[in-house]
């Protein structure tokens, strides 16, 4: 395959741009891993903290000494699969239908689901709601209220458009069931698209700490971002703490133990990402191998 | 025809649909009746507390200790002492603020809270949520515990008190009272040839020059300032320099007689005037406006950008605690860390060319507890609570029980057998996680979960260390405090409304003012502004809650 | 008809979770009441509305939730699809995912935390100054250079620090910067997505046809993307008023309040006072204005595109 000059040069720039953002999205997480192994004394020091100047680990001490994280981490675990897995379900059952031209009343379901992304009905009618159904303290209220929204369903939907009709009017032949055709079919034939918002969900779940605050009272239901940021506040309001002799105490700031309770967060979704992201590329990759 | 067929049946299906809507609102009706409030009236006199029935009772103290659960040791020692059967709710800081409200209007708020932000609390008055409680029951069930609030801050009846009704019950912060104290670098001064640690406004003023520009870290380049602050915290900002000339800008004092808001004084415009000027010769950080970390200062002071510090420092500059060269988490030894050679000396507040000078401190009230409007089902639970925190602040053993929870298996002191040397936990509980878990606490000024009261000057002897209380005495002498007439700002009724609004505009107007962005003209169209946008209200709705101010301290004298 | 079955428990959910709750958007129109519930709460008719349109501060934030969505919308919108586009070009498998795993890194940080970087970063003598210090340093000696060459006189730059987080114009440049830098490799993860679902072939032929990379990108890459991209674009218009509450708020300060303070921050402020009743008004406020939008743009999105790209 030729390739001109300015496609060349093209490559090239595209190139070097592309690692330029990319180092700069590295900033960050390089800035906190860094911070998260700093001493206290240096953490205070304003700079970019490019390399942390002495390796300390009393903030990982602190927020692993914590007996509640293992509770934490199991419910956030137990959420975002269950979540993941039943939004899942649930967004493909309502984008399937509507991504049909011949759904009767398409366009009203359309509107239906639309509003809802709209108009929501504030802090306290969702909080009464919780109440009366009885997801105060309940696990449900982590998976429940999350379990889809019109935003994935409308992009799912989009992406089942794009799949030929013929498909399923072939298998509509066979005798497959609607059901059938959605999942034997169509499920597999998007799994780009379903790996995007199976990483979004996720991600929501894995991050989301709100709910969990203003549902949940009871220690053993919380999630972990709770106990994190407790360890955060804790950390700060005991720094000084009279009495306290706990000679780890001096060696974090309530910097240090914010980044490592950061980093202790995304390391587990990070770690994830990678096998999520060969859908994306794959497409493109076999272009790449034929070329 | 079949394009009309369709819009028809488009018009029937969103027809349809508006239907389920309006059909589906009456449903919730159920779910939304709520009004468990029915306000009944309570006859205080022929009520009695039978002391063995057993009560239940909710409860929600300070939000500092989450990860606690109920039956700790404090709450079972409560429990049997008082023949009550505590439900506690232990919630975070975020959780508190946030689900607070949400509890209260869905009518599962606890029997007892304790609520910090007057707005908060003057809106729940207004809604019914809150349970009336006449001030001489308080005073007949808890006489010595309302004898040491009257002592030490009356005017905290204020943040419950309501169309002259009284609504809650005033905790006692004893930390409160001490005003923050200004540190120097001793060697700086040294460096730039001041002997003498500044002591009045110019020559605070010859040294931060000095400071800026004459290398007094002595690294050849310019990269140090006089002072900082952290300027999103209202009631610490440059709150020293204001004090000088004895305003409090973002609070109300006694002028001529009148109570007015602070940053309307002429006083306050001077200040101003002579903060730009700094700020035009470059003793003011610049990047003060964006501090928003409450250790800002610190971390100024520490890492050698400024050679001065004050208040708005995590706890403090000049605090005993940050003085502590065996504690490693303290200003002095992180200062060292980072510069073996650094020098720190206490300095005293800069005095005004008035002869003035002071700093804010918010005085000894603390929360207020409140019981909710359930209550007048059950008002014998408010009784036993009353017996309960009179207990625990006039017996030493149930204060110091209450709060740090048992002597030998929680804590003990640090020299054998008496409290000279202070209190320490003992492990495992000296880690923050099994202390709070455990809801014990050693910072005895405050007031933790069980225990409304902050250590009450009787107790001082008793459980601070003789060292502390010397350099209290020192350094951070009560009378230089200056306090709101009211101890917040915002206890006022129409604050409510108006009052954080134009706080943050008095903000951008005085962070502009010092910036030089607008002439110092321009605060007297904020005074305008400001007597317009609901200063005005304000101002006559504080003198008229000072005028019941002082009836309530009539009160408070005449009735002890 | 099994079609509709299929919907019925994604309908049942949107009621239970969103159409419920929505009915207490009526305390908008109440003077609510804790202790007498949403439903005895006596009415109170427009009086939220209007004290909200007539609140000075309430208009301000309008207008500058106005500007920084809009400014948002155009600059932060195209991000991703030309980071998507340009990752497409990349051929280097290895140097593709690497770049793409780590452009999403910053989404999966708070602004709280983000916002001390940032404040780091652009504050007085951060690394921002210091380039911009670099810059003039290279200039003024260019610029003695070209004295010394032709004996003119033109005077040096002075450096003075820039004030990002503190001019307004510069504050709102930070805000839209660093909004895209956090999102962009999030977002534009959907055309990724997207553009693993064109087929092969379609290359394939075009490069049989002789048709350059611009070509392609123009003639097949776009139009197979534009679907989604009209999609999000008008998801988008619904949330015009959302500008970005949390990074607002960890970023701004005093000096730029005016130009940035906006709806949610000032609904903060009056959720503090507990005024459930005003509050509620002004996100119904930012909700119809959402709707509005969504409904015009999808109207003549409908009518250029015969009905094939409207949302429904």
């Amino acid at each position: 395959m030729q390739t001109t000059f300015s496609e060349k040069t093209f490559n090239y720039l595209n190139f070097i741009l592309l690692g330029g953002i990319a180092i700069l999205s590295l900033y960050p997480f390089w800035y906190i891993l860094s911070l998260s192994f700093s001493s206290a004394a240096t953490a205070t020091q304003q700079s970019l903290h490019l390399w942390p100047k002495e390796i300390c680990l009393a903030s990982y001490r602190m927020v692993f000494s914590d007996p509640d994280m293992l509770t934490g981490y199991t419910n956030t675990i137990i959420r975002t699969v269950a979540g993941t897995f039943l939004t899942m379900l649930f967004t493909c059952l309502g984008a399937y239908p509507l991504s049909k031209p011949y759904l009767p009343y398409r366009k009203c379901f359309m509107l239906f689901v639309l509003i809802t992304m709209i108009f929501s009905g504030g802090l306290v009618p969702i909080y009464l709601l919780i109440k009366n159904l009885g997801l105060i303290n309940n696990i449900w209220v982590y998976i429940l209220p999350l379990l889809t929204n019109a935003f994935n369903i409308l992009v799912v939907k989009n992406f089942f458009q794009s799949i030929p009709e013929s498909i399923a009017e072939s298998a509509r032949i066979d005798g497959a069931s609607e059901l059938r055709i959605l999942f034997q079919f169509y499920m597999p034939l998007s799994k780009p698209i379903l790996t995007t918002v199976a990483l979004w969900t996720a991600v929501i779940h894995w991050n989301m700490w709100f709910d969990a605050m203003i549902f949940v009272y009871d220690n053993k239901l919380q999630v972990l971002q709770t106990f994190l940021q407790r360890i955060v506040i804790q950390g700060q309001t005991s720094l000084i703490e009279k009495g306290a002799i706990n000679y780890d105490i001096a060696q974090y700031t309530s910097e240090t133990l914010k980044a490592a309770v950061t980093v202790v967060t995304i390391v587990p979704i990070l770690l994830v990402y990678p096998f999520l992201q060969k859908y994306f590329i794959k497409g493109i990759m076999i272009g790449s191998v034929k070329e | 025809m079949n394009r009309y067929n369709h819009f028809s049946m488009q018009i029937i299906t969103d027809f349809v649909f508006l239907c389920i809507v309006i059909f589906l609102c009456p449903m919730p009706q159920h779910i939304y009746t709520d009004s468990i409030y029915a306000s009944t009236h309570v006859n205080w006199d022929s009520l009695t507390d039978n002391k063995s029935e057993e009560l239940h009772i909710t409860y929600m103290g300070t939000p500092y200790f989450p990860n606690a659960s109920e039956c700790g040791y404090i709450e079972l020692m409560l429990e049997n002492r008082f023949n009550i059967q505590f439900e506690p709710v232990f919630l975070d800081l975020n959780a508190y603020q946030q689900t607070k409200p949400l509890m209260l209007a869905a009518g599962s708020a606890p029997d007892v809270w304790g609520e910090a932000d007057p707005i908060t609390l003057q809106q729940a008055i207004r809604h019914n949520l809150i349970m009336e409680i006449p001030y001489d029951l308080i005073k007949q069930h808890a006489p010595n515990y309302v004898k040491i609030i009257n002592s030490f801050a009356p005017q905290s009846w204020l943040f419950s008190y309501a169309q002259g009704k009284n609504y809650g019950v005033p905790t006692i912060w004893t930390d409160g009272i001490y005003p923050y104290q200004c540190i120097w670098r001793k060697d700086w001064l040294n460096n730039v040839g001041i002997k003498k640690t500044p002591e009045t406004l110019e020559e605070m003023y010859a040294a931060l020059y000095m400071f800026r520009h004459c290398d007094p870290d002595k690294n050849g380049k310019k990269d140090t300032y006089g002072l900082t602050t952290n300027y999103d915290w209202w009631w610490m900002q440059f709150s020293e320099i204001f004090g000088a000339s004895g305003v409090l800008p973002y609070d109300w004092t006694i002028h001529d007689g009148k109570i007015v808001w602070g940053g309307v004084l002429p006083e306050t415009k001077s200040t101003l005037k002579l903060l730009h000027k700094w700020y035009a010769d470059e003793l003011i950080d610049p990047d003060f406006i964006i501090n928003k970390n409450e250790d800002a200062e610190e971390r100024a002071f520490v890492s050698g950008r400024v050679g001065y510090a004050c208040g708005a420092t995590s706890h403090g500059a000049a605090s005993f605690d940050n003085f502590d060269e065996t504690a490693p988490a303290s200003l002095v030894s992180k200062l060292h860390t980072l510069c073996p050679d650094a020098q720190i000396t206490i300095g005293v507040l800069p005095l005004g060319p008035q002869g003035k000078r002071g700093i804010r401190v918010w005085g000894g009230g603390g929360n207020i507890f409140v019981f909710s409007a359930r209550l007048n089902n059950h008002p014998q639970k408010i009784l036993r609570i009353l017996v309960m925190w009179e207990q625990m602040c006039t017996d030493p053993n149930l204060f110091i029980e209450s709060k740090a929870g048992k002597r030998t298996v929680h804590w003990d002191y640090r020299n054998n057998a008496n409290a000279s040397g202070g209190l320490k936990l003992l492990p495992p509980y000296d880690n923050p996680h099994r202390a709070t878990a455990a809801v014990v606490n050693l910072s005895l000024g405050g007031g933790p979960y069980w225990n409304p009261c902050g250590a009450m000057p009787i107790f001082l002897e008793q459980f601070y260390s003789q060292k502390e209380i010397a350099f209290n005495q020192a350094h951070r002498n009560p009378a230089l405090g200056l306090k709101d007439v009211f101890l917040k700002p915002d206890v006022v009724p129409s604050a409510g409304k108006y009052l954080r609004v134009l706080r943050e505009r008095q903000k951008t107007v005085f962070a502009q003012i010092i910036r030089g962005d607008k002439p110092i003209e321009a605060f007297d169209n904020f005074v305008r502004e400001w007597y317009d946008r609901g200063g005005q209200k304000m101002t006559d709705d504080a003198n008229l809650l000072y005028k019941q101010l002082s009836n309530i301290s009539q009160k408070v004298i005449t009735g002890d | 008809m099994q079609l509709v079955w299929m919907l019925v428990p994604v309908l049942l959910f949107f009621i239970i979770f969103s159409y419920i709750p929505m009915c207490g958007l009526i305390i908008a129109f109440k003077d609510y009441r804790m202790d007498l519930g949403i439903i005895h709460s006596p009415w109170a008719g427009l009086a939220n509305l209007s004290e909200l349109l007539q609140a000075f501060e309430f208009r301000k934030a309008l207008t500058n939730t106005i500007i920084i969505s809009m400014l948002r919308l155009s600059f932060g919108f195209v991000a991703p699809v030309l980071l998507a586009l340009l990752l497409n070009e990349i051929r280097v498998t290895w140097y593709k995912r690497t770049i793409q795993t780590i452009v999403y890194l910053p989404y999966f940080f708070s602004w709280v935390l983000l916002g001390g970087i940032i404040l780091t970063v652009f504050s007085s003598n951060g690394p921002m100054n210091l380039v911009y210090m670099l810059l003039l340093d290279i200039c003024n000696f260019c610029l003695g250079q070209i004295n010394s060459l032709f004996g003119t006189n033109l005077h040096h730059f002075a450096f003075s620090p820039i004030q990002f987080m503190t001019n307004r114009h510069w504050f709102l440049f930070v805000l839209i910067l660093t909004g895209i830098w956090q999102e962009v490799g999030y977002s534009a993860i959907i055309y990724l997505a997207a553009l693993a679902g064109i087929p092969v072939e379609l290359y394939e032929s075009a490069n049989v046809d002789g048709a350059g990379r611009w070509h392609q990108t123009i003639h097949i890459t776009l139009p197979v993307l534009m679907p989604t991209i009209v999609t999000l674009f008008l998801l988008r218009l619904g949330q015009i008023l959302n500008a970005g509450f949390d990074q607002i708020y960890n970023l701004y300060n005093p000096i730029v309040y005016d130009s940035a303070d906006i709806i949610d921050t000032y609904v903060l402020r009056i959720l503090q006072n507990m005024d459930f009743s005003l509050a509620t008004a002004a996100g119904m406020f930012k909700s119809i204005i959402g709707m509005i939008l969504i409904v015009t743009v999808n109207m003549i999105v409908n009518k250029y595109t015969k009905g094939e790209k409207g949302l429904w």
